[in-house]
């Protein structure tokens, strides 16, 4: 058994104290009895995780192992009557959910089905739905409002952190000269014969360990090799529409029934190669709700393409999620290839996971007004701005 | 290669929505011999899958393509999920400056057919040397769209039996049939060869034979055939009366 604390559940305005959060979480898995356990770092709502944080997560982990001894006992908590009983509770619903499962024929028929991503959907978007009452209404939920608060945490502290991501930006140019300067000092003829052994094991279903260390041994880079096995199986195919009645009704809650007064279109589109999809699809219910005509783009977008596919679609906002990477640089090159496509009138809305100085520069410099980071804005905002962009 | 240029392209994108949002504008368009090929067939059959493929061969071909895809909108609420787009998504085509693609909500007309796709399709021609139009899968019947297109492909599924086949409808119409066999429908060649009894060489008005095919439009087999099929129909259509 493997748990993963939550990476949703950890805040932007205050983010030394996800370290405490992680740390109880991974204090439960424990005394659950999990065999491994991924901690997440501290920093994940800011950017792509820094050496500090991922080392921060590890001690945590170390911290559990070597000076608590809970791993000593298989299951430290058997016999306690409260924890048996929640166990039964979700065992039961555990078993439920396997039978619901179970009746699309296994697991890998029901993602085809997208019954699982339609109930992390709707989960996620409960989730965000309550997280809307707490701030909208202080005065019901007094005790939430730390969740809230902003911290002494300042630019300055976070230097570090903008220190390692600026560096990062740089990896790229230099990933690109040593995969050049490899490919040239190696033997190509090699790589394409062995290249051409792994299409073919791969189109005859043979073992493929043989061939990919062949490749491998031959210089062959790794998206040379996927890519071989691309050409025969094609890459996977994102299936679109996590959407269903339950999560359109929570997102009716979030835009209080405002729709809009005529045909609006929105195109929508995730940068980067990740799946981090729940703030794609709670903005695609949210427009929905509010009858507009959503482009679904996808998935490992390139900002050109979005570019290319808003003005031919000629929509009045395009919607871009950026979670990894060097996220000022997408909405940049957004910027950018959406002026050069003749779309420069085209509204950027945005969200991802940034540093505030990142959020700040996105903002001012590039003058994209609606940008949203994890935890620290309100849709109200989002949709009092399209309404006075849609004319209302 | 051929391109789409700029302008023509943001031109196009503009004017498609001024049709869409004003159903009595009428602008002069020049008459234009571009060969529009027509895509029917019931949701879920492959149609986005074939379209990805005919696309790829024409650009391969050095043809400018627009391709028009066109979805329902609630006819309760308005909104529509135009999501066609993302299965045209490749490499390949994602920047291709000889392609364009528009996504269309039908906007409740009641109809599998926006008012106002004549003046669109017209519109495409001036830019394009083939436009693919795709329809909402609406199916049977759905023939409206057969008066403005050239060539009428209908994709099937290796579903039911050769009654369906002689149901009146889209297949009275279209001009060549592919049956989009998969891996996983154990019928496909039975299928097959029951729509080739039932719609192969059937004759329409025109004189024009109707052709079956057997493809698979996930992995590209049977494909090479269907383009040649298509491009059988564009010379017959020559042949016949020039059009007007």
């Amino acid at each position: 058994m493997h748990a993963q604390t939550a990476g949703c559940t950890l805040t932007r305005n205050q983010p030394m104290i996800n370290i405490v959060r992680v740390a109880y979480q991974a204090l439960a898995a424990l005394l659950g009895g999990v065999q491994s356990i991924h901690t997440n770092s501290y920093d994940e709502v800011l950017c792509v995780p820094t050496e500090k944080g991922v080392k921060m997560s590890i001690r945590t982990q170390q911290i559990l192992l070597e000076e608590t001894h809970i791993t000593n006992w298989v299951d430290p908590l058997a016999g306690t009557y409260q924890i048996e009983y929640q166990t039964e509770k979700i065992c039961e619903e555990a078993k439920r959910e396997i039978s619901n499962i179970e009746s699309f024929g296994g697991m890998a028929q029901a993602i085809e089905e997208l019954y699982p991503q339609k109930k992390i959907h709707e989960n996620a978007i409960a989730e965000r739905g309550e997280f809307e009452q707490w701030i909208e209404h202080p005065d019901k939920y007094p005790e939430k409002q730390y969740f809230f608060a902003e911290d002494d945490t300042t630019d300055e502290d976070l230097a570090e952190i903008s220190e390692e991501v600026e560096k990062r930006r740089k990896y790229e140019k230099e990933q690109k000269e040593n995969l050049f300067m490899f490919k040239k000092h190696r033997y190509q003829t090699g790589v394409n014969h062995s290249l051409d052994k792994v299409r073919m094991a791969a189109g005859k279903n043979e073992n493929l360990m043989p061939v990919l260390q062949e490749a491998a041994e031959a210089s062959a880079t790794l998206g040379e090799i996927c890519g071989a096995l691309r050409d025969v199986w094609s890459g996977a195919k994102e299936i679109p529409g996590v959407s269903s009645s339950v999560s359109r009704k929570t997102a009716q809650g979030i835009t209080k029934g405002y729709k809009f007064p005529k045909p609006v279109r929105v195109l929508l589109a995730k940068a980067g190669h990740d799946g981090h999809t729940v703030g794609f699809y709670i903005l695609r219910d949210i427009f929905q709700t509010m009858g507009a005509e959503v482009i679904h783009l996808g998935m490992g977008v390139t900002p050109e393409a979005i570019a290319k596919a808003a003005v031919e679609e000629d929509v009045d906002f395009v919607g871009l999620s950026a979670l990894i990477g060097y996220v000022p640089g997408f909405f940049e090159d957004l910027k950018e290839s959406l002026i050069s496509y003749g779309g420069s009138h085209i509204e950027i809305i945005g969200g991802g996971i940034m540093l505030p100085a990142h959020e700040k520069y996105i903002k001012e410099k590039l003058g994209i007004k609606n940008i949203f980071v994890p935890g620290s804005s309100d849709f109200d905002e989002i949709i009092q701005n399209m309404k006075k962009r849609v004319g209302q | 290669m051929k391109e789409i240029g700029i302008f023509e392209r943001s031109a196009l994108a503009y004017i498609i929505s001024c049709f869409q949002k004003y159903p009595n504008m009428e602008i002069h368009i020049d008459r234009s011999d571009t060969w529009v090929i027509g895509v029917t067939g019931v949701t879920g059959v492959g149609k986005s899958t074939l379209i990805e493929k005919l696309i790829e061969t024409f650009r391969r071909k050095n043809m400018r393509v627009v391709a028009l895809l066109i979805d329902p909108s609630s006819q309760k609420r308005g909104w529509a999920i135009l999501g066609d787009r993302r299965n045209l998504r490749s490499n390949d085509l994602d920047c291709d400056k000889g392609l364009f693609i528009r996504s269309l909500a039908t906007r409740g007309e009641g109809s599998a057919l926006t008012g106002a796709l004549p003046k669109i399709i017209a519109y495409s021609k001036l830019f394009s040397d083939i436009v693919i139009v795709e329809t909402a899968g609406a199916g049977q019947t759905d023939v409206e769209i057969r008066e403005h297109v050239d060539t009428l492909i209908q994709v099937l599924g290796p579903l039911g039996d050769s009654l369906n086949l002689e149901k009146a409808g889209q297949s009275e119409e279209a001009n060549i049939f592919v049956v989009n066999g998969r891996e996983d429908f154990k019928s496909n060649k039975k299928f097959f060869a029951s729509a080739e009894l039932t719609l192969g060489g059937q004759c329409l008005d025109d004189g024009w034979k109707k052709k079956v095919y057997l493809a698979n439009a996930e992995t590209g087999s049977g494909i090479p055939e269907v383009i040649d099929g298509l491009f059988e129909h564009r010379e017959f259509i020559k042949t016949i009366k020039p059009r007007e």
